[in-house]
């Protein structure tokens, strides 16, 4: 009895998201009548699926203390990519190949500029944004782009009942985990943002392990644009708009701090699970799509304060424990 | 007698015919050259951008170009001077995009209904300062990154506009307004005139007032600054509250440009805006930068993106060369950052 409430109360601490995800499904179950049905929590399963694989990839970046906000942009280029003229009868392999590698170098070209040159992730990523974004306009003309029939088997396939997306997500997910917790890479990540100067005197592999979370975020969000856009069976223009605050807020809301070192796959999942639902639910009560513009906003800056007086009330704590 | 004072003297003396024998002109000495001239450091650049562009371009350095580069940099050099401030602290505002979209809606919703342009720029500068207020509190007050407060304050701020103008362009503004952007004394427009004012009293805010010092000093050690007796979240606060007056400036100027406002107006300036401030010089990291060099910055991408556009490139090419020059720039700064600590 006491040992499951000891359980309970651990699991409570470690993710404190899920019973405010839980209570959020359930008061929009009471709500609304179509909500709490199995073909909406399907739908809100396969929408978050490209956010929840965008923002993996995010936390191993905010993870090493720095950020990607060029994102959204990538997710374009991608998408752009995958929409071009040289891909249209090519065999969808071929186009998933060519996605990953155009992911890969987007995310090299942050990684390596940031590794190398140690300028603020902030303001090289805001920059190649643009790059990015000018470049899928290029590419499409910022016309829509209908796909070809063959690419969109990844949207809207299923195996075993299972949508493609979801499947998808979720081995990103098991991966991220795995990845994080399970590998050498995972530990430097953690080293590398909870402190870059020891994690440089110890030796590690700093620039290294640097270069790779963003080349890993790169590919990432260039799946995250292949579930996405075959999903939407077609390429628009504002494909990623603002995508950078709903992955950053995701991450946060699980709980991964932005000054680096602490955070989890898992709880990044949730905070994408908490956001879509909320999307969800903002359409159903038939809200202008702005207002999501800023409850995500607004929910960026309750985490980020929320975290922040965390950090700050456990530092205070530590401190006389360290001074006696 | 073998006092420290003593063996210091004689290291002194030992020490000074060296430097003597090898004597540094003013050029290469840091601490002896004058400030203006490590801010022009970017002139050269800018000179040859200038040079190669109206090589390439017919009509590039022709006065009424030259104006009309002016008068199409007005917002950005406006806004740019709240975000060197911004910057000079070590902090970044990614708001300033849809502050300039929040004020110039709130500017031209007050003109349209009250008639009367003093109370919409009323109205558009308290709408810019108090939200500067409210975001620079909360990130000199609370323990967060200063980015992640401001990117959440662009989409509140910018989904808020939206909402309370239901996504319209608010219009139409007096013509005497819009002349504002378009005619002025020697024919270069007010708006041009406005710039180069409030470059001139910002430049002498940072370098001949205390609290241009006390910006300097807490982005070059925040810690410092504090122990030094500075008020630093107030210092904080204070810059953000700036530079949300200058981006409501820039909303203003924008909306009499625009001959009225809408609330996206503002989203796409923030690249150019951030970018000016950087490819002049002013440092990333806070304490080290000036107006001047803003100024450079910002007539480097006026001058840029004007000859993109005399060269025919489309608006999303435009958009890679912005981006790269910037990517080119910052990187830049932080090897040559490198450079210098490892020499």
């Amino acid at each position: 009895m006491s040992s499951t409430y000891q359980w309970c109360a651990r699991a409570l601490r470690r993710q404190p998201l899920f019973p405010v995800w839980l209570v959020l499904v359930l008061a929009l179950s009471g709500l609304y009548d179509e909500f709490g049905t199995g073909a909406n929590f399907r739908n809100i399963a396969i929408q978050a699926s490209p956010l929840i694989i965008a923002a993996v990839g995010a936390t191993f970046v905010i993870m090493t203390g720095g950020i990607d906000l060029s994102v959204g942009a990538m997710l374009f280029l991608a998408a752009a990519i995958e929409s071009s003229r040289a891909f249209v009868s090519a065999p969808a392999g071929v186009v998933f190949a060519a996605i990953a590698v155009t992911g890969l170098l987007m995310g090299l070209v942050n990684g390596v500029a940031i590794a190398l040159t140690r300028v603020p992730a902030l303001i090289v990523t805001l920059a190649s944004m643009q790059v990015f974004r000018g470049a899928g306009g290029h590419i499409t003309g910022q016309q829509n782009i209908d796909l070809p029939a063959h690419l969109r088997g990844i949207g809207t396939g299923s195996l075993l009942g299972v949508p493609a997306p979801v499947l998808l997500a979720a081995v990103t997910t098991l991966g991220g985990v795995l990845v994080f917790g399970r590998t050498v890479f995972g530990r430097y990540l953690q080293a590398i943002g909870s402190n870059r100067a020891a994690a440089l005197n110890a030796g590690l592999p700093v620039r290294a392990v640097t270069i790779g979370a963003y080349a890993l975020a790169g590919v990432l969000a260039a799946l995250a644009s292949l579930t996405q856009t075959a999903r939407l069976g077609a390429v628009q223009p504002s494909i990623g708009d603002g995508y950078e605050l709903t992955v950053i807020t995701a991450v946060v809301l699980g709980g991964t701090s932005l000054f680096g070192g602490r955070g989890s796959i898992t709880g990044t999942v949730l905070g994408a699970l908490v956001l879509t639902t909320a999307q969800t639910g903002l359409v159903f009560s038939g809200a202008s799509p702005y207002v999501f513009d800023i409850v995500r906003g607004g929910v960026l800056l309750v985490a980020v304060i929320a975290a922040g007086i965390r950090w700050r009330t456990l530092a205070q704590a530590l401190r006389p424990a360290a001074a006696s | 007698m073998s006092s420290p004072e003593s063996v210091r003297r004689e290291d002194a003396a030992k020490a000074s015919p060296a430097r003597s024998a090898k004597p540094v002109s003013w050029l290469g000495d840091p601490d002896r050259r004058p400030g203006w001239l490590t801010d022009l450091s970017m002139l050269p650049a800018l000179v040859v951008v200038v040079g190669v562009l109206s090589v390439l371009t017919d009509g590039m350095l022709t006065p009424s170009n030259i104006v009309n580069v002016g008068s199409q940099s007005a917002v950005v050099a406006i806004a740019a001077i709240g975000a060197t401030f911004v910057i000079l602290t070590g902090g970044i505002d990614l708001s300033t995009g849809s502050v300039i979209g929040a004020s110039g809606v709130s500017a031209a919703w007050m003109i349209t209904s009250t008639g009367s342009v003093a109370a919409g720029v009323a109205a558009g500068l308290l709408t810019g300062t108090v939200i500067g207020l409210v975001v620079g509190t909360v990130v000199a007050k609370m323990p967060v990154v200063p980015f992640a407060v401001t990117l959440a304050a662009l989409y509140v701020v910018s989904g808020a506009t939206t909402l309370l103008s239901h996504g319209k362009t608010i219009a139409p503004v007096p013509a005497g307004f819009i002349e504002f952007s378009i005619d002025g004394p020697g024919g270069v427009p007010y708006s041009v005139w406005l710039a180069v004012v409030l470059y001139a009293v910002a430049q002498t805010f940072l370098t001949r007032t205390a609290w241009g010092r006390r910006v300097l000093h807490v982005g070059a050690n925040a810690e410092v600054a504090r122990i030094s007796g500075v008020h630093v979240a107030r210092t904080k606060a204070s810059v953000y509250a700036v530079a949300g007056l200058f981006s409501a400036i820039a909303g203003i100027v924008l909306t009499s440009g625009l001959a009225g406002a809408g609330a996206g107006m503002g989203g796409p300036l923030l690249l150019n805006i951030v970018g000016a401030v950087v490819l002049g010089g002013t440092s990333l990291f806070g304490g080290r930068g000036s107006l001047l060099r803003t100024a450079v910055g910002v007539l480097f991408l006026g001058f840029l993106s004007n000859g993109m556009s005399l060269l025919g490139l489309a608006s999303f090419d435009q958009q890679i060369v912005t981006g790269a020059v910037i990517f080119i720039a910052a990187s830049a700064d932080g090897i040559g950052r490198r450079l210098r600590r490892g020499a």
